[in-house]
């Protein structure tokens, strides 16, 4: 199954967090980095960028089946999302986070908005066949 | 409150009482934010009588209605207060993150006042706020200081940090913004000093909540787009302010020698070209800023080994180099991340060690003055070791620290030719024989010596597009005729009181938005149109342009006021005679002085000031500012 992915480059990024204003904005109507679906982190050298890559791990684990794969991306269903925060556990990629006043855990849906206003390129969104890796469940 | 938070911290130091004010809709429709509301608050609460360093003076950090939206370049913080340079009207600008995390903790604005018992330190999070202790911190640099606190509070925090220059009450002490972003020239971080308050943190997840978020999505998306679209973006983003090296020297706008001459023949070994080549690590944005002008440096051995933290820019690249006769660029590398961790002005530093060596060029100091150290152009080690006196008032650092005006005041006769200050506060990077408009903002700007305060770089350029755009519809209203080709010609005093008026009421209001003059003034991408509907779809209160013209205006005239009520009048807005009756020796400018008289004369027409400087009762009651014409007695 196809699905969207946004890629990042950590070394293109720098730290202007518009992905952020960007993605709570178009997301949530209004400006909160907190509610961001993506998260630009400031190391001591550079900055890394964390968004989830559609990889498909949490759809399996989702105990309530809340997490299904829709028009290319996946989504996690407020009906049936329990908060139970096992999403989140199991992410590879710690690209799942609790925001602030949002229903469910938080994560990227791969709208491209943030990648259309990214001003380094730093993030691209590309769209491949639904796929996790072993490495990813190995961490998981 | 869309765009505000619509509150206001006030912490009491000497109390350790912490409040929250509502921010009146009122006062933010007629001030907006940043520099406005920061003037307003000082103009009601810190008057004639208060000295800055003591604790009745306030510190103010201010956002604005569009810090920490998505439009462009909204990360800039405002800070102001009485300065010490001046003792009258003082404020510094900053990138960062500080502002929009200040917003999004839940606060417009921060009032420090007071004085606290032992150092402390101040912690902003989630419409919460706490005072705690900071001895563990008094003592360390700003890097050292920003990465305890973030061990402490998390990475994610923003930061405004003191080193040991402001702890030491050096009065030409800046604040640091998020490590390597200053808050300078009016020597604020003296003032912070001054309350025993080492850093501010700050943090939130609240909303900035906005009133049509659709249509400004779409206007703000724009305004990125022609930011990095626009002819001059380019450069910008290469080479941040550091490509002025070379650009400046080519009309001798680069100060070198104390201002002897506006061209450093050894310019090239500092040129953005060696900087990116030889020591470029990295860029570094600040929030919501597509053009990311702050480069970061390494050098990577030899005695100058350092990691020198983002954002070089050209000022001290001139206060360090030409300015002292300096072309080692490795040594400027070096001594500018050492004067941002020890927290001082560049600016200022390097206007204190020019004029001593001119001092000692022309024999009027010499070692015995000094104790025992000879001052000479173009002495790296001596640029570092100062620093480190300045910072911790060490032998003749004690007095450098006190900022080249007082030095100048100290030594007295022949001494005063050489003090290239205005309001006490050291003459920036540009020669103004070479770009009249500039001799006339740095003469007359609000926090003394400045070039950000109008920020007329259109003429300096010469690109008539903008110059047309800007101020032709003006100039045919109020001359009767196009503003060309004068208005283009750098070298031309015509037209540069229009322009810098323009320029400084634009500037006044993007300080108060709170937003960078990259994108407002160059490149020259955003105007009033844009901004007024930015604002309306933020605030969801109806601004129009004249609204805003207005706003900037009155912002700009307040703080004028703030320093005809200290005393200042005409006899301040002057410049020293060097650039008056020396001719510029050297480039296209080559024997020109800076017509000041002639310019200023026609600038206080504009202005509507009379011959002592002062605004008229009409022009104050057309801003709505009829408290400080009571105040000051103009009828």
């Amino acid at each position: 199954m196809l699905v969207k992915r946004v890629l990042s480059d950590n070394s293109k990024c720098v730290g202007c967090e518009i992905c952020m204003i960007t993605c709570s904005l178009v997301n949530f109507g209004d400006i909160n980095p907190a509610k961001s679906r993506i998260k630009v982190s400031r190391m001591d050298h550079g900055f890394k960028i964390t968004v989830c890559n559609n990889c498909g791990l949490c759809e399996r684990y989702c105990p309530q089946g809340a997490i299904s794969v829709v028009n290319k991306t996946i989504l996690i269903d407020e009906e049936l999302c329990n908060r139970c925060g096992i999403c989140i556990e199991k992410c590879p990629t710690h690209a799942i986070w609790w925001s602030p006043d949002v229903k469910t855990p938080n994560k990227c849906i791969a709208c491209g908005a943030c990648v259309e206003n990214c001003p380094t390129k730093a993030l691209r969104i590309i769209e491949s066949e639904i796929e996790v890796t072993a490495e990813a469940e190995v961490k998981a | 409150m869309y765009g505000w938070m619509g509150r206001i911290l006030r912490v009491n130091l000497s109390e350790e009482k912490i409040s929250v004010e509502p921010l009146k809709e009122e006062l933010a429709k007629k001030f907006l934010g940043g520099n406005g509301l920061a003037a307003k608050i000082l103009w009601d609460e810190v008057g004639r009588e208060v000295d800055p360093l003591s604790p009745e003076n306030k510190l103010i950090f201010a956002s604005g209605p569009l810090s920490g939206t998505l439009w462009p370049t909204s990360g800039r913080l405002h800070v102001a207060a009485k300065g010490p340079l001046s003792n009258a009207w003082g404020e510094g600008n900053s990138g960062g993150g500080f502002a929009p995390y200040m917003k999004f903790a839940g606060f417009d604005a921060i009032i420090v006042e007071g004085c606290a018992k032992k150092p402390v330190y101040l912690h902003v999070y989630d419409g919460e706020a706490e005072l705690r202790d900071a001895s563990h911190l008094w003592g360390k640099d700003v890097w050292e200081t920003d990465t305890l606190l973030r061990e402490e509070l998390g990475r994610d925090i923003h930061t405004a940090i003191i080193g040991p220059a402001g702890e030491n009450l050096v009065r030409i002490a800046s604040i640091m913004v998020d490590r390597s972003n200053a808050v300078s020239r009016s020597g604020l971080g003296c003032v912070m000093g001054s309350k025993k308050l080492k850093a501010v943190a700050v943090y939130g997840s609240r909303s900035i909540r906005l009133h049509n978020k659709y249509k400004f999505y779409e206007l703000a998306v724009a305004a990125h787009r022609k930011m990095l679209n626009h002819q001059f973006a380019g450069d910008v983003i290469g080479y941040g302010t550091t490509i002025l090296v070379d650009l400046m020297n080519k009309i001798a706008r680069y100060p070198t020698r104390n201002f002897q001459s506006g061209y450093f023949e050894k310019y090239e070994r500092l040129s953005a070209k060696v900087l990116k080549e030889k020591y470029r690590t990295g860029e570094v944005a600040c929030f919501g800023c597509p053009y990311r002008c702050k480069k970061s440096h390494i050098i990577r051995s030899g005695k100058y080994a350092c990691d020198g933290g983002h954002g070089l820019e050209y000022e001290t690249l001139d206060a360090y180099g030409g300015r002292i006769g300096n072309d080692d660029v490795e040594a400027i590398i070096y001594a500018n991340q050492l004067t941002n961790r020890l927290g001082m002005d560049t600016d200022n530093v390097g206007g204190v060690i020019g004029f001593m060596t001119e001092l000692f060029e022309k024999g009027i100091i010499d070692e015995k003055f000094t104790g025992g150290i000879r001052f000479r152009w173009g002495d790296p080690e001596l640029l570092v070791k100062m620093i480190k006196m300045i910072a911790y008032k060490e032998g003749i650092g004690k007095l450098l620290a006190e900022g080249t005006h007082r030095v100048a005041q100290k030594i007295g006769g022949e001494a005063l030719k050489y003090d290239m200050t205005v309001k006490g506060v050291d003459i920036p990077a540009q020669d103004g024989r070479a770009q009249k408009s500039m001799g006339l903002s740095h003469a007359v700007a609000n926090r003394g010596a400045d070039h950000l305060t109008s920020a007329e770089f259109l003429s300096e350029v010469g690109w008539p597009d903008a110059i047309i755009e800007r101020f032709d519809d003006i100039a045919k209203k109020i001359y009767g005729r196009s503003i060309m080709p004068e208005g283009a010609d750098r070298l031309d005093p015509k037209f540069k009181p229009l322009m810098v008026v323009e320029s400084e009421n634009f500037a006044a209001l993007a300080d108060s938005l709170v937003v960078c003059k990259f994108s407002t003034h160059w490149p020259p991408v955003i105007y009033y149109p844009d901004i007024a509907k930015a604002l309306t779809y933020v605030t969801g209160i109806r601004f129009s342009e004249e609204d805003l013209r207005k706003i900037g205006e009155r912002i700009y005239i307040l703080e004028r006021c703030y320093n005809l009520r200290e005393g200042y009048s005409s006899k301040d807005d002057r410049l020293p005679e060097r650039f008056l009756k020396e001719p510029a020796p050297a480039g296209p400018c080559k024997g020109h002085v800076v017509e000041l008289d002639e310019m200023l004369k026609e600038y206080y027409r504009l202005r509507g000031y009379d011959e002592r400087g002062y605004p008229s009762y009409e022009k104050l009651r057309s801003l709505d500012l009829l408290e400080v014409a009571k105040e000051l007695n103009i009828t």
